[in-house]
């Protein structure tokens, strides 16, 4: 039996991850879809290489930090349709939408979890030339609410940002390939007045 | 703490036809009581993302 899945490209990223300590804390990322180029035609496929999935997926999750659901919501669509929603827990507010632009915003206070998370799945016609390229404009904040709270208000966030590509019928050029900017990461730490600590990683 | 630019993928030599392709975005916030642990397991999430998703929303 001939394998369908032949290689993946993770071509490149952001990953932003901040710890420190705080009463509360929103991390956002969002991409600005209607800015997005593409070498070739691209058109919306289901998430997987299954016809019968939705193409594009949107979650928000707010949590116990023992994994114990407070409320959520979550939607999906079979085209590049908008689609949002969100949920507020107390003073936190999660939320994540995929429209000309993808949102996902997670915030939390102390004791909570949050996560917020959008997917959309294309497929895109690479020419004779064999060149590939998609590109589009990304942000993502990281914003703590520094109050009178202790250790105990160790918090960590991250945001991520990706373009997977996946190779189905045509013969596999490699297996998986991870260029030059997944390698390079970027560390650095700060200390703040005490007993505050800071550590960030961006890649 | 904040970023932006671009996100770019480029790739040349493939064989012409038709490829797939995903974006994906992810925001994570959790109060833990022990941040370094966490952070080297936020570290390799990126890669999990992927299924992640799958299991959410299949």
């Amino acid at each position: 039996m001939r394998a369908t899945k032949l290689f993946i490209i993770v071509s490149l990223f952001f990953l932003a991850t901040e710890i420190a300590i705080a009463d509360s804390v929103v991390a956002s990322a969002s991409v600005n879809w209607a800015s997005a180029t593409f070498s070739g035609p691209v058109a919306p496929t289901g998430a997987g290489g299954n016809p019968a999935s939705p193409s594009e997926g949107i979650g928000a999750f707010y949590t116990t930090l023992s994994g114990v659901p407070i409320v959520s919501c979550a939607a999906n669509a079979a085209g590049w349709t908008p689609i949002a929603c969100s949920v507020q827990a107390g003073p936190d507010f999660v939320a994540a939408s995929a429209n000309s632009e993808f949102d996902a915003i997670a915030a939390a206070s102390v004791g909570y979890s949050s996560n917020a998370s959008v997917y959309r799945d294309g497929t895109i016609v690479v020419g004779a030339n064999g060149d590939l390229n998609i590109e589009t404009p990304f942000s993502a904040t990281i914003t703590p609410v520094v109050g009178s709270c202790g250790p105990s208000c160790n918090y960590f966030a991250q945001v991520e940002g990706a373009i997977f590509l996946f190779s189905t019928s045509p013969p596999p050029r490699s297996a998986i390939q991870f260029p030059g900017p997944l390698l390079l990461m970027l560390v650095s730490s700060q200390n703040r007045t005490a007993p505050c600590r800071s550590v960030e990683h961006w890649i | 703490m904040s970023v932006g630019g671009a996100l770019d993928l480029t790739d040349t030599g493939l064989t012409p036809g038709t490829y797939r392709f995903e974006v994906q975005l992810v925001s994570d916030v959790a109060f833990v009581p022990e941040p370094r642990s966490i952070l080297l397991l936020g570290i390799g999430l990126l890669s999990l993302a992927g299924m992640s998703f799958r299991k959410r929303f299949a």
